[in-house]
């Protein structure tokens, strides 16, 4: 488990992140949200010990990062959001080296390269120089190395940045799995819906605070007191906006175009139906009507300023 | 009652077991160092090596040619003087490669990593900073061995042609692979210091000049002390003469006599070189450590330990009857007030703070004898005055032991210059820090600082006056604030004793000047929460 207790990091008079506690479980899949300059890597550099917290702490597992930062060290795989890669270093020895000041002993280590290179499906590439290996490669690479002593716990600084559609997908289903192996998974990032789709928890971070916290759906769910309802029409889209305005629940109708009228609706599945038969039965040529999913995209632009420090 | 003690011894044993194995596996199992050894058998270094070795034996070779071309008109006693001669000169060759490569092969060590952010990767691993800094000692100094390998042929035809024996040889390497070891160490330090590996290179460069230049000079004093560079071999010499890696010859083979005991000067030399290297990365480990406090104690705590045992090596090893050094008292104060110069090299990392700065490096008070270790502003100065002391302490000791002669008055005096000069610098860096300009600024300011006082005097009062610094008669040089150490008799120790006043008086009017100028910066302004818990 790890805790992440009112963790505080000033730089002079800046206060790059300012008191931030969340909770994750192992399984966890933590999206964390920011735009650049939120405090993102800051707050993840504490987690992994490299940087001194001005306030506050983090245990995982009951290891403290400010007392025991080696305990921690031991438990946590930390991707930082630049390679650290070694020029004239092959694949196997790179994670050899890690493997051993891990303290993975010598006589596992073999077997621990060939499974972690298995999961990141580099088996192939084990034998190449660092240097000769694509952006993608390079990037799983990285993630292989942060797995070679079965870290409790992942910390990725953005790990999606600059890989290509395709790569970006193979490594959002490498981190599920990863979760489902029972880790607890950071995943920075300040491109939202890279996250989305597999993180089961997310924060979102900005100027330093955490402005939210939770399961992806609770937090979609809190911050809509209404739903967006989607109609298509074959024409009359302005006529039909000015007649739904008088019915209950509607909030706003709109039409965004000839043919498509958007409708801030704040009654429940029942009332909605009844929205359509009034409609219909008024003779709105209605072929489409559906409830917009509300996403984390809106849920972040709703409570973050878009402001960067 | 049994029970607690037994319990204890067993703690005691546990933790030595586990100190044994960190041991271990730091210079065994050491993987920093086989992942570089790797590189280096890939990287185009090893080609720079034996493109130098090259030049090296072709350069040789010439010579060993040119001689034995005439050997035939010469007289075997001449031959074999001149076997002799070439024999020092190779070695000491070997000795000014090892200080022009082993720079530029350790600067970058840690600096390349930090820049490549693979630093950052290692220390995310439950590594130590000792596992870390003991491998990059050991894969840098792979490469200086690799050069002293290379000159084997050469010297082995020395060997065989009858200008030195094998053992000679060995102890010779012995010694060189010494200095190295300390330049090494000295680079390293610097490299885990800065932030770009060109800097890195300059000051390491820099730092071992530093270093050489009054090695070199106390090995030439023991050199003229005894029957001058060459055909030392079995006699008694002071053991500093070994200081220089470019008499390295001259000094195998030397002994001296401490406590009836004839102990040969490379053990002497090979000892205080461990100690001095230990010191170093003790430095550089507390600059990797960055915020860890509990680390920073032990580190700062262990190098307390390590000064006094340093200090004691050398003024057992310092044989008064064989130096020719004249008042020990003196001698022993102005090789105290000597080495404190070379901790003025620590007042900028250990003194300079700053609001940019890790919350460590926040002012914290001037004077707190319970901060000593913690790497706070406020313990700077007790640390300092801790490391003159127990320095002062470990030499008076360690004369007394090998010698069983006491230091006196003069060397207190000596101590007491020393620490004034140390408070100089350190109420200097308060002074640069406390306009609260960042902790980078602040170091500038005392580096600046020395410069002007310590280095800038030399060439100028050299240009005013003829005499030499080491003359006695009165001249300008007593203008310089460093003037007093090197002195062999008591004539200086008057001196020392007036610098000594004049430094505090200057440390307090600094000190005050800072004070008040962070009262007025600070004025509602205090650094959040306790420092250290
Ligand atoms: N070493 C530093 N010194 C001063 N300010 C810093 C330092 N590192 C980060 N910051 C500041 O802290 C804030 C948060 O940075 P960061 O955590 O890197 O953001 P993110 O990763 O979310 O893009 C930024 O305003 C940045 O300028
Ligand atoms: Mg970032």
């Amino acid at each position: 488990m790890l805790e992440v207790r009112n963790l505080r990091k000033q730089y002079g008079d800046l206060v790059a992140v300012n008191g931030v506690s969340f909770c994750l479980q192992p399984g966890d899949v933590f999206g964390f949200i920011g735009s650049n300059g939120a405090g993102k890597t800051t707050t993840i550099r504490m987690i992994s010990t490299l940087l001194e917290p001005t306030a506050g702490t983090a245990t995982l597992n009951g290891a403290d990062i400010v007392k025991d930062p080696l305990a921690v060290r031991s438990m946590i795989g930390y991707m930082p959001d630049f390679f650290g890669l070694y020029d004239d270093v092959k694949v196997w020895e790179y994670l050899d080296f890690f493997a051993s000041i891990y303290r993975v002993p010598r006589s596992q280590r073999g077997d621990v390269i060939d499974n972690v290179l298995q999961l990141t499906d580099l088996t192939v590439k084990k034998d190449a120089f660092v240097q000769s290996l694509s952006r993608g490669m390079q990037q799983r690479l990285c993630l292989a190395r942060c797995l070679v002593h079965d870290p409790a716990l992942l910390l990725l600084d953005e790990p999606a940045s600059g890989l290509d559609p395709r790569a970006r997908a193979e490594l959002k289903a490498l981190i599920g799995e990863l979760g489902k192996m029972g880790k607890i998974v950071v995943v920075s990032s300040h491109i939202l819906p890279e996250l989305a789709d597999f993180c089961n928890t997310v924060g979102i971070i900005e100027r330093g605070d955490l402005l939210a916290f939770g399961p992806v759906d609770q937090i979609v769910k809190g911050a809509h007191t209404t739903r967006v309802l989607e109609l298509r029409l074959l024409r009359e889209a302005n006529a039909s906006a000015r007649f739904m305005l008088d019915l209950p629940h509607v909030v706003a109708a709109q039409a965004t175009s000839e043919s498509l009228v958007c409708v801030d609706f704040s009654g429940d599945y029942e009332q909605q139906a009844e929205l359509l038969k009034h409609l219909v039965s008024e003779g709105f040529p209605v072929i489409g009507f559906r409830e917009q999913e509300a996403d984390l995209e809106d849920v972040f632009l709703r409570l973050t300023t878009g402001a960067v420090q | 009652m049994i029970a607690t003690r037994e319990a204890a011894r067993q703690g005691f044993f546990d933790r030595f077991a586990s100190w044994l194995g960190e041991t271990k596996l730091a210079y065994l199992g050491n993987a920093a160092a086989l992942r570089d050894f790797r590189v280096q058998l890939r990287g185009n270094r090893s080609m720079l090596l034996f493109g130098l070795y090259l030049a090296v034996m072709i350069g040789a070779g010439l010579v060993i040619y040119a001689q034995t071309a005439n050997a035939g008109q010469i007289s075997a006693l001449v031959a074999q003087n001149n076997l002799l001669t070439f024999y020092a000169v190779v070695i000491g060759m070997l000795g000014a490669v090892l200080t022009i490569v082993t720079p530029a092969l350790s600067a970058t060590a840690v600096v390349m990593e930090r820049q490549r952010h693979s630093l950052d990767l290692v220390f995310s691993a439950p590594v130590t900073a000792r596992y870390y800094l003991v491998g990059k000692m050991i894969s840098a100094f792979r490469y200086t061995w690799m050069l002293l390998i290379l000159s084997l042929p050469v010297t082995a035809s020395c060997v065989v042609l009858g200008g030195a024996s094998w053992s000679d040889v060995l102890e010779s390497f012995g010694l060189l692979s010494m200095h190295a070891l300390i330049i090494t160490a000295i680079s390293l330090l610097v490299s885990t210091m800065v932030s770009k590996p060109v800097s890195a290179i300059i000051w390491s460069y820099a730092a071992t000049a530093a270093y050489l230049i009054p090695a070199t000079a106390l090995s030439a004093g023991a050199m003229n002390a005894t029957n001058g560079p060459f055909h030392m071999e079995g006699i008694q010499a002071p053991f500093w003469g070994g200081l220089s890696p470019y008499t390295v010859s001259a000094m195998a083979g030397t002994y001296s006599s401490i406590g009836g005991l004839d102990v040969p000067n490379w053990i002497l030399v090979g000892g205080l070189t461990l100690l001095i290297c230990r010191l170093l990365l003790l430095g550089a480990g507390v600059a990797l450590a960055s915020w860890d406090p509990k680390l920073i104690v032990k580190l700062r705590s262990t190098s307390l330990v390590y000064a006094a045992v340093l200090a004691a090596w050398v003024g057992y090893a310092a044989v008064p009857s064989a130096s020719s050094v004249g008042d020990l008292s003196v001698f022993g104060g102005s090789l105290l007030a000597g080495s404190s110069v070379a901790l003025l090299l620590a007042v900028p990392n250990v003194c300079c703070f700053g609001k940019d700065a890790e919350r460590r490096l926040r002012p914290n008070g001037w004077f707190s004898s319970r901060r000593m270790l913690d790497g706070t502003p406020a313990g700077a100065l007790p640390f300092l005055l801790a490391l003159v002391s127990v320095g002062a302490l470990g030499l008076f000791l360690g004369t007394f032991l090998g010698s069983g002669l006491t230091l006196g008055m003069p060397f207190l005096v000596y101590v007491c210059y020393g620490a004034a000069l140390v408070s100089l610098f350190w109420a200097v860096a308060r002074y640069t820090s406390s306009y609260m300009l960042g902790v980078r600024t602040a170091r500038v300011g005392v580096i600046v600082s020395m410069i002007v006082l310590l280095v800038l005097p030399t060439p100028i009062l050299s240009a005013l006056t003829p005499a030499g610094i080491d003359s006695e008669a009165l001249t300008v040089w007593d203008l310089f604030v460093l003037r007093p150490i090197g002195a062999t008799n008591t004539h200086r120790v008057g001196e020392a004793l007036a610098y000594a006043v004049l430094l505090l008086a200057a440390t307090g009017i600094f000190a005050a000047w800072a004070e008040k100028n962070l009262k007025e910066k600070n004025s509602g302004d205090r650094p959040d929460g306790p420092i250290v818990a």
